[in-house]
């Protein structure tokens, strides 16, 4: 049996009246979304309230939501428009910024440049990044690679299988027991 | 149990669960806080590794979904069933039918014109049918049913089907002379 794509799990889900899978897709694209937004909405809380916009836009939306793209880029779109609205209505000049007419996939390097933030927020992000890298150097030598070709080089767990010469089930295995010991640190952290 | 759902839920983060699985376990953590947080953070540990974390966001799903409880639940449309390959074959024998009565009152017959069916005739037991009409626009249509019906049938033979041949007039797009 195939592989299914959680996006599209996920909204044939919130199509069918589960709003709580919104949620879910909520949670797994809020950062990219805020990042997006506040290439034009500089102020940090508003660009949370545009964010939020979006998200609930992206949500009363759903049901001409076809599949015919991958979500994020459909949402990418919504988030992209939903922030130059708000810009227009506030009597400003929207920012012309190339890689918005680029692959939605690219954005974050550009955003990098021009995103401001508050200091609590820099402080919060750099805490989440520290605890994360520790996390990890604290791995041991199998969990750490498997996690790393997972999520930086962006490996399948057949590609990691054969990189790794074990079966898929081992890989499997190795990047829950790594999320699992990464994530004991985060919770500490968030809660 | 918890462990079992949360490795789950990351092989899903990597969008390696079975499509079975997927579903289920979508059903399963629906209304469940504590997995939504699981996969909330699962998601979170990528973006701090690839740099795209970000600490604003904190609380940002919940705002989302206590503005959502105001909205109504949306709906797709319902999904159209889709067109079986049998369907399709009836739906395409039904155009090409409608394609040979389209020819065949062009030419002036039908193969039930005479009271003889059709599987009651040839192709060699077809008489000549003379041109009834000598408008220069109702020649050039006509040029253009030729060609077209020539084509498809030089196609029905590389294809190595019969086809409609069997009932189409063939000699009325033989060169008929006008006038005796």
């Amino acid at each position: 049996m195939g592989k299914r794509n959680a996006d599209r799990e996920l909204v044939e889900r919130v199509q069918d009246g589960d709003k709580s899978a919104f949620d879910l897709l909520v949670r797994k694209y809020q950062g990219k979304v805020v990042k997006l937004v506040s290439r034009y909405v500089h102020d940090p809380s508003e660009a949370l309230d545009v964010a939020q916009e979006a998200f609930i836009k992206a949500y009363r939306a759903l049901p001409s939501f076809r599949g015919d793209s991958a979500f994020y880029t459909w949402l990418y779109r919504i988030s992209i428009n939903t922030a130059k609205n708000h810009v227009v209505a506030l009597g400003r000049q929207p920012v012309n910024s190339e890689s918005e007419i680029g692959d939605s996939e690219h954005f974050d390097i550009n955003n990098r440049l021009q995103e401001v933030d508050t200091p609590e927020g820099m402080a919060l992000t750099g805490e989440i990044q520290d605890t994360v890298l520790r996390a990890i150097e604290a791995l041991p030598e199998d969990l750490r690679t498997a996690i790393m070709l997972r999520e930086l080089e962006g490996m399948s767990y057949e590609e990691i299988s054969q990189a790794m010469d074990c079966p898929v089930g081992t890989v499997r295995s190795r990047l829950f027991r790594a999320r699992e010991s990464i994530d004991n640190q985060l919770k500490e952290l968030l809660d | 149990m918890s462990e079992n759902i949360d490795k789950q839920i990351s092989a899903w983060v990597d969008g390696e669960l079975p499509e079975r699985q997927a579903r289920e376990l979508a059903q399963r953590v629906s209304q469940d806080r504590h997995s939504h947080l699981t996969w909330e953070r699962y998601h979170l540990i990528g973006d701090a590794l690839r740099g795209d974390a970000d600490g604003r966001t904190a609380g940002l799903a919940d705002r989302v979904m206590a503005a959502l409880e105001r909205e109504p639940t949306v709906l797709r449309p319902r999904r159209r069933r889709r067109v079986g390959p049998v369907a399709g074959l009836a739906a395409a024998a039904a155009v090409a039918a409608v394609a040979v009565v389209g020819v065949l009152s062009l030419t002036g017959g039908g193969p039930g014109a005479d009271g003889a069916g059709p599987a009651s005739r040839t192709v060699a037991q077809v008489q000549p049918v003379r041109s009834r009409s000598g408008t220069r626009m109702e020649q050039a249509v006509r040029d253009q049913l030729r060609v077209y019906v020539a084509d498809h049938n030089q196609q029905l033979a590389v294809s190595g089907s019969n086809g409609m041949l069997p009932y189409v007039r063939m000699a009325d797009f033989e060169a008929t002379p006008r006038h005796k």
